[in-house]
């Protein structure tokens, strides 16, 4: 049971940190052997400044990764902290609902555009914008965990036992709704690393010098037309096989997670 | 004492449940409440036990703020009142230090402390739960229908550790529910709730 979950989760962070052995400088122009096709010495070609395209696609790779985990973590944790608020009177929960409609009711490329553009674009612009424009769905779905839950009589009861507010959130409230943080963060991970390759792609994110994906992709598009298709597709490739694996990794764990533990001998929980 | 006075609860849709309640709890004494469906008495034991307010009326006993409330609930579906995610002894140590002589009353067996909720069946969820009422200390507690499902045996069983409970350590107990020969048996004085 434990292996399932281990394999992607090995392959995930040995990608990862592979990337990061790697050093900014391995990326040179070298214009003698520019625009050359996959071969046994350039894996995934060069492009049109003879830049090894395996080196910028892994460098790409660990620069969306690492904004794909910041932003959903961000995102997860704006959630559960706008549905704690929206559970604390009316007034608040109406505030909190209203802007979850007006953030649902915009398309997230619409409004993560305006955001980014505002903050001048570059990565905090592109991790607060993607921040604010994933939150709602996570927080909808926390906000209904928590309403029910306050109806339950063992809530309730734990309040007239005399335990504080804080006491009944870290242990009536959280054990329901870790699985739903869990779910949210694997479905907002990728999400937010598309949105983050989509954003820069239209010129709006990071700045071209920059080895992500997003830009990689948006450079190849003047090169598709001359038959250079190793330019998108090992780079597209590889986004893709990284947010499959680390959504194997992410079922399985939350599998584990929830599993029936009746009948585990295992006594402290 | 325990002392209700006038109480008064309105459902949200302006319909008045009861108006002008008033009884009053010795210390030791048992009382039992009557009634036909619907007509507020679970309102009434979720009002005198702190979980909903009144409109009009007093109660003279109420929840010290960090204290558990001197009036305890014990609550009809066991299975609704323990968070399912919790192994039993969670559940009792909620309540405060779990002494061996209330679980030992009870026939609450060690192996059951490390199950989850659902691997008891109700009687014995029931049982925890009175259990955890009772570590609870509380003054005054108030047992709605709490026998409703269980067999006539199961419940002969549970109102004896009950009251015997009650009667030593000079508990006021309410006991509601449906059954009117029981409650001649079991209470001093019966209210019939109107």
């Amino acid at each position: 049971m434990k292996r399932k979950w281990i394999i992607p989760l090995v392959i995930f962070i040995f990608i990862y940190i592979t990337s990061f052995l790697l050093d900014r400088n391995m990326i040179e122009i070298n214009l003698q052997i520019k625009n050359q096709a996959p071969s046994l010495l350039h894996l995934f070609g060069t492009d049109w400044l003879g830049r090894d395209m395996l080196i910028r696609t892994l460098k790409g790779l660990q620069l969306s990764i690492t904004i794909g985990i910041l932003t959903a973590m961000l995102s997860t944790f704006l959630g559960l902290l706008l549905s704690l608020v929206s559970s604390v009177n009316k007034t608040l929960d109406k505030i909190v609902t209203s802007f979850i409609d007006l953030f649902l009711s915009l398309p997230h490329l619409v409004t993560l555009i305006l955001i980014t553009f505002v903050l001048g674009g570059g990565l905090k612009g592109v991790v607060i914008g993607l921040m604010l424009t994933h939150w709602p769905a996570i927080t909808r779905v926390l906000r209904a965990e928590i309403l029910q839950l306050k109806e339950m009589p063992y809530v309730q009861l734990s309040k007239q036992l005399g335990k504080p507010l804080w006491w009944r959130a870290r242990h009536h409230l959280f054990p329901h709704l870790a699985p739903q943080l869990l779910v949210g963060f694997i479905l907002i991970f990728p999400h937010a690393i598309l949105h983050e390759a989509a954003i820069t792609f239209l010129g709006f994110g990071l700045s071209a010098e920059e080895p992500a994906i997003g830009i990689i992709l948006s450079e190849s598009m003047q090169y598709l037309s001359a038959g250079m298709w190793w330019l998108a597709f090992f780079p597209g490739l590889s986004l893709l096989m990284m947010i499959i694996i680390f959504q194997r990794f992410a079922n399985t764990l939350k599998d584990y997670f929830g599993r029936d533990r009746s009948y585990e001998q295992q006594v402290n929980d | 004492m325990l002392k209700i006075e006038g109480v008064s609860y309105t459902l949200p849709d302006d319909v008045p449940l009861f108006q002008n309640f008033s009884m009053t709890v010795n210390n030791g004494e048992i009382l039992g409440l009557s009634g036909k469906s619907g007509i507020g008495k679970t309102t009434l034991a979720k009002i005198i036990a702190g979980y909903l307010r009144a409109d009009h009326g007093q109660i003279n006993v109420q929840q010290m703020k960090g204290k558990s409330h001197s009036v305890q609930l014990i609550w009809q579906h066991p299975e609704q009142a323990v968070n399912p995610k919790w192994r039993i002894d969670k559940t009792l140590e909620e309540a405060g230090v779990p002494d061996q002589s209330i679980i030992k009353k009870l026939n609450i067996l060690p192996e059951w402390l490390y199950r989850y909720p659902k691997q008891l069946s109700g009687g014995e969820l029931q049982r925890v739960c009175i259990a955890r009422c009772l570590l609870a200390q509380p003054e005054f507690i108030i047992a709605d229908e709490i026998t409703t499902m269980l067999d006539p045996i199961s419940q002969a069983e549970i109102f004896k550790i009950l009251t015997e409970h009650v009667q030593q350590n000079k508990i006021g107990l309410v006991i509601i529910s449906h059954d009117t020969v029981l409650l001649d048996n079991l209470c001093h004085k019966v209210i019939d709730f109107k």
